[in-house]
Order: structure tokens, then sequence, then C-alpha cells
């Protein structure tokens, strides 16, 4: 039995399927990243696995048990930190920790913990004067309290400066050499490549791939090609004097080249030489998880009617921050 | 349901609101007014002789409730100076409504920043993924309103029943005015009544507003039926005696019940969860 394991899986808010019949299963001991644009229903999935809400459809199974049915002893057994973590306002980390525990009615040691989510500095600053990445890691120290092994963090370092970001990147690292499982959302895409084992992408409700980084890419992304910066012209050369696939991209005035062999690199920039015309830099790419997940979730017109471009993950963020 | 988590929620709200005045400092100060102000008039009233022809005059404005007092009590007031008179009604039935503002207000004060406060603030949702139950957390956060409202509540009672006898002690010839049998039930029975309709509302209102501000503009609402009874009292229509106030806590605790039973449904985790923003 795997700890969580998901089929099918359907939630509806009035008449929008928010989770539309999704499946997966998480490994023990593995980072588990959940990618997708806003609205895409990480949220409401990773709540539905916490026994916070209730499914319309489909069977979920965390660590055996039904998490809506069973949801307060699971609430022993996992930690969670919610979207946009906030706690009370005139409390510290350390209180906050000392609250929890009671809360869970166990003893704990919270300088370890604050200790553990790097933390000890300010364990005695009330939660209204810390900056953001201290604020998630309180929620990280608290998700923390009761020792579990599996971890739902739900976006956790959303509008963060990238050194607080690396910060709660090396606690969730830490944290997964411990040996616990962990599901966490994001919109970085960097995060869930530096961090997660396998990445499902949702976009609204559906997962559109899933699995390690490198699969998602090989399935869903081209394969390596070469890239020349040039005039059209050379393009239509190199198409007229090779066997090669060539593409034309006028906007960046680059030639790209799909490379089915090694050697077909060579065929073109041959060609390119024999043609006597100017070229510029050269490289040659394959799609980096960012090229994949623009392509999976671009061209469609999202909740608010606006259309998620080429650009989609600076716009993602860019909407989130309003 | 387990009363050491209740009592957890409580105290962790409780330590909160403690350490933000500006939630307590309206359900002090309100309380602190009637119970020191209410009587500063009837102290006034009482220290005038010369008017006497004036409270006559007032004196007439009572006449519809003198007419429905108890016989006994309007047989005592016949006996009195209308300056007595005036005292008596004043300090002994007109202003006993006020004392039903004080729980209704400091607790949906507290109630509105219980609940709809810590929704707005999304503090809440870091308590639902812990063993406590809905049950649990309904209970001990109404605990926070409640416990404060009668604190209060009580307290200027006994600081507006000890300034009225204390001012009223000779004029009276020793005849202690409150506390009667009247103002112990509305004390002691119609209060807490109240006070727990008063945070039940707050509850399924909290639920339905965006943050607390809207929350407590919305509980104003409350004290309209208790200006309903100052001017019932004033016309006569209805006099605060023993068996209306028995009723009364009948009614509250009927509409108590069928409040918090709507409140339990509407304070689930999946509504509280709800971020439509
Ligand atoms: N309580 C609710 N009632 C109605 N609709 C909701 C509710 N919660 C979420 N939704 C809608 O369901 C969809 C999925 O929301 P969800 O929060 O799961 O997305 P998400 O992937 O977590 O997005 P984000 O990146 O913005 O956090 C959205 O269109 C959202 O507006
Ligand atoms: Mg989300």
């Amino acid at each position: 039995m795997k700890p969580i394991e998901v089929k099918n899986l359907q939630k509806t808010y009035g008449d929008l399927k928010a989770v539309d019949g999704i499946s997966f299963v998480v490994n023990e001991g593995e980072v588990f990243g959940l990618l997708g644009p806003n609205g895409a229903g990480k949220t409401t999935t990773i709540e539905i696995l916490e026994g916070l809400r209730e499914r319309d459809g489909g069977e979920v199974k965390v660590l055996g048990c039904d998490p809506w049915k069973d949801g307060y002893s699971l609430h022993k057994k996992i930690g969670v930190i919610p979207q946009e973590f906030t706690f009370f306002e005139k409390t510290s980390p350390r209180e906050a920790i000392v609250y929890y525990a009671d809360l869970f009615n166990i003893k704990v040691d919270p300088d370890q913990i604050l200790r553990d989510v790097l933390l000890e500095d300010s364990a005695k600053t009330l939660f209204d004067n810390l900056s953001g990445g201290q604020k998630q890691k309180t929620g990280l120290a608290l998700s923390l309290v009761n020792s579990p092994d599996m971890l739902f963090l739900d976006e956790p370092t959303t509008g963060l400066d990238p050194n607080a970001r690396r910060a709660i990147w090396e606690v969730i690292r830490s944290l997964k050499a411990k040996g616990k499982t962990i599901i966490l959302t994001t919109h970085y895409l960097d995060e869930a490549e530096q961090l997660s084992d396998r990445v499902a992408i949702m976009n609204h409700g559906h997962i559109v791939a899933m699995g390690t980084t490198d699969e998602i890419i090989s399935q869903h992304g081209s394969g390596e090609r070469l890239e020349i910066n040039g005039e059209e012209k050379l393009a239509e050369y190199i198409k007229a004097n090779t066997e090669l696939q060539v593409n034309y991209d006028t906007a960046k005035c680059v030639i790209s080249i799909p490379l089915n062999k090694k050697i077909d690199a060579l065929a073109a920039l041959a060609a390119a030489e024999q043609s006597g015309l100017d070229w510029g830099e050269i490289q040659t790419r394959r799609d980096s998880l960012d090229d994949v997940f623009i392509n999976l979730v671009s061209g469609e017109v999202d909740e608010q009617g606006e259309i998620v471009s080429e650009d989609a993950e600076s716009q993602l963020s860019r909407k989130r921050r309003r | 349901m387990n009363r050491r988590n209740v009592w957890l929620v409580f105290k962790k709200d409780w330590l909160e609101i403690k350490r933000n005045p500006q939630v307590l400092l309206p359900i002090v100060i309100v309380p602190i007014i009637f119970a020191v102000v209410l009587p500063a008039i009837v102290v006034l009233i009482s220290s005038t002789p010369a008017a006497a022809g004036s409270s006559q005059n007032s004196v007439e404005g009572f006449l519809p409730l003198i007419a429905n007092l108890p016989q006994d009590i309007q047989a005592m007031l016949a006996q009195m100076e209308p300056n007595q008179v005036m005292v008596y009604i004043m300090a002994v039935y007109f202003f006993a409504p006020f004392f039903l503002i004080i729980p209704i207000m400091a607790s949906s004060v507290m109630g509105s920043d219980s609940f709809a406060g810590e929704k707005e603030r999304k503090t809440i949702e870091a308590l639902l993924a812990t063993p406590l139950t809905d049950g649990e957390l309904l209970l001990g956060k109404s605990l926070v309103s409640f416990i404060p409202a009668m604190a209060v509540t009580f307290v200027s009672f006994f600081v507006y029943g000890a300034i009225i006898d204390v001012a009223t002690y000779s004029m009276f010839n020793g005849m202690l005015l409150i506390p009667n049998a009247v103002w112990l039930i509305l004390i002691f029975g119609v209060t807490p009544a109240l006070a727990l309709c008063s945070i039940g509302l707050t509850v399924i209102i909290s639920a339905r507003v965006k943050g607390f501000k809207e929350a407590q503009q919305i509980s104003v609402v409350l004290l309209l039926p208790i200006l309903g009874l100052l001017f019932a009292q004033v016309s006569g229509l209805l006099i605060l005696g023993p068996v209306v106030l028995a009723a009364l806590i009948g009614l509250l605790v009927l509409v108590d019940i069928a409040i918090f039973y709507l409140g339990m449904k509407v304070f689930q985790r999946e509504e509280i969860l709800s971020r439509q923003s």
C-alpha cells in the first residue's frame, strides 16, 4: 500500500469542476510536486487529502485512512501548511509551537523544532512582526510539531524573496533526507524541479502530465535541437541542401533544427558554411520543464477570461501578487 | 467533545484578545458608561428637591408605565413624593433594558472578532488540520465571547446597584432599591440567554460576511428588540416583571437552541475554508 492513493478524484463547486477525475499515487519518502496555474485545483486536491474537504467522487486513501471520515485521527499523523499560512498576530513562533503541542497533547522541544526550520533567531518575535520567510518557517515548524511522516505544503514559498525561498528549500530538503513523504504545491517550475522526485502538472482540474521532470520533458517536450541565429534565407538554404527538418522563428530570427542523430548538427553547420551567408550564435537545446509547462497549459483561457499565453509563468506570478 | 480542547481554544483566543486592546476597549467602556452615567442621572434628580415641580411633570411621562405596575408597587408609589417616584421608576424600571444592551454588545464585538475576524485573518485555518473538532472550535470560541460578556454585565450591574443604593439610601430611609427579584432575574437569567443568542447569530453572520467590521455592523440589528422593550415599557405596553422575564428567558432559550443548531451547520471546516476572494 502506498501512503497516498487517489483514484478518479472529483470535486465540484456549484457548476465548476475544480477537480475533474484525477488519479495518482505518492510513494513513501518521496517529494511529490503539484504544479499548475491559478485555479488548477491544487489546493482543492490537497485539502481533500488533508481531510478538510469532502470529495464528490472517486477514492482517496491517505496513510490507509479515508481522510474525510477519519480526519481527526489522520490529523495526528500528518503535518500541514495551508496556502497563505498565517497565525495569531500576537503570538511568537515559540508560543505557537507550544500551543500546537498542547493541541496534539504531546511534549516537544520547541527549540529543537525552531532549529530544524532555521528559526531560532526569531523564536520570540510576535508573528505580526516576522518577515514573510519567517512566517512560512513558522508554518513549517507547526507542521512538524506532531513529528508527522507526511507533510502537505501548499505553496510554501509564494511571495518570498530568492534567499528566503532557498532557505525554505533547504529545510524541505532536510525533511526529505529524514525520510518524510512530502506533497508540495507550487507555481514555480524551478522549485518543482529542485525539490520534487515526481511532479504532476494540473490544469483545469486535470492532471496533464506526470512523472519525474525528465520523463515529463521527454514525453511532452521536443528532443534535442540545434539553434542558429540567422536570416530566413539561411534557413531556406539549409532546408534545400540537406535532408533536415528546418523551422524558422521570424520573431527571434532563430533557425531551429531537430537533431534525430548528433551528426545532423554537422550536416546543418556544413550547409550553413557553404551558403556563404552570415550566421550568429549556435547552440543545442532541449525543452526545459518551463517550455513543456507552457505548452501544456498555454493558449487556454483561464477563469478570469485571461489568456494564459507564452509568458505564462510571469503572468501567473503577477496575478498572484494582486 | 473534549473539554481540554475547548479550553485550549478558549485560552488561545483570549490571550490573543488580551493583547489586542482595540477589541477589549469598547466592551469595557460602554458598560462603564451605563454603570456610572445612568446612576449619575438618578443622583442628579434625587439631589434637586427644588425641582419637585418638574419631577411632577416628568412623572407624568411615566404614568402609563406606573398604571401597569403590580398593585403593591402602585400602592407604595402612592405614598411617595414625586421626586422619589421619579427616582424609583428610573432606577428600578426605566434603566433595566439598558443592561440588556451590554451582553449583546459585548458578545457580538468579541464574537465578530473571534469568528469573522479570524476567518478574515485566516488564522482559523491553521487550527483545522489539528485534532480539534469543529464542535470544540465552535464551543471554545463561543466561550471567548460569552465569559467576558457575562463578566462585564455582572460587574456593571454590581457597580450600578451599589451607586444607586448609596445615592438613594437616605432618600428612601434605608430601603435598598436594587437588587430586587426583577433585576436578579434580568441579570442572571435573561442576559446569559441573550448573550448566547447574540453569539449564535454572530457565528451565522460571520460565515456569510468578509470581515469582522461587517459582522459587527450587522449585529447592531440585535439591539432593535431591546429598544422595542424600552419603549414598550415606557408606554406601559409591557412591564418587565418576573412573569414577563420568565417568558422572555423561555423564548430566548428556544431561540438559542435553534440558532446554535444553525450555527453548528454553518460552522464546518469546509465552510470555514471557503476562499472565494
Ligand atoms: N470554496 C470554494 N467555492 C467555490 N469555488 C471554489 C472554492 N474554492 C476554490 N474554488 C474554485 O475552484 C478552482 C480551483 O481552486 P484551487 O484553490 O483548488 O486552485 P489552485 O490550483 O490551488 O489555485 P492557486 O494557485 O490560485 O492557489 C478555482 O477556480 C477556484 O476559484
Ligand atoms: Mg492553491
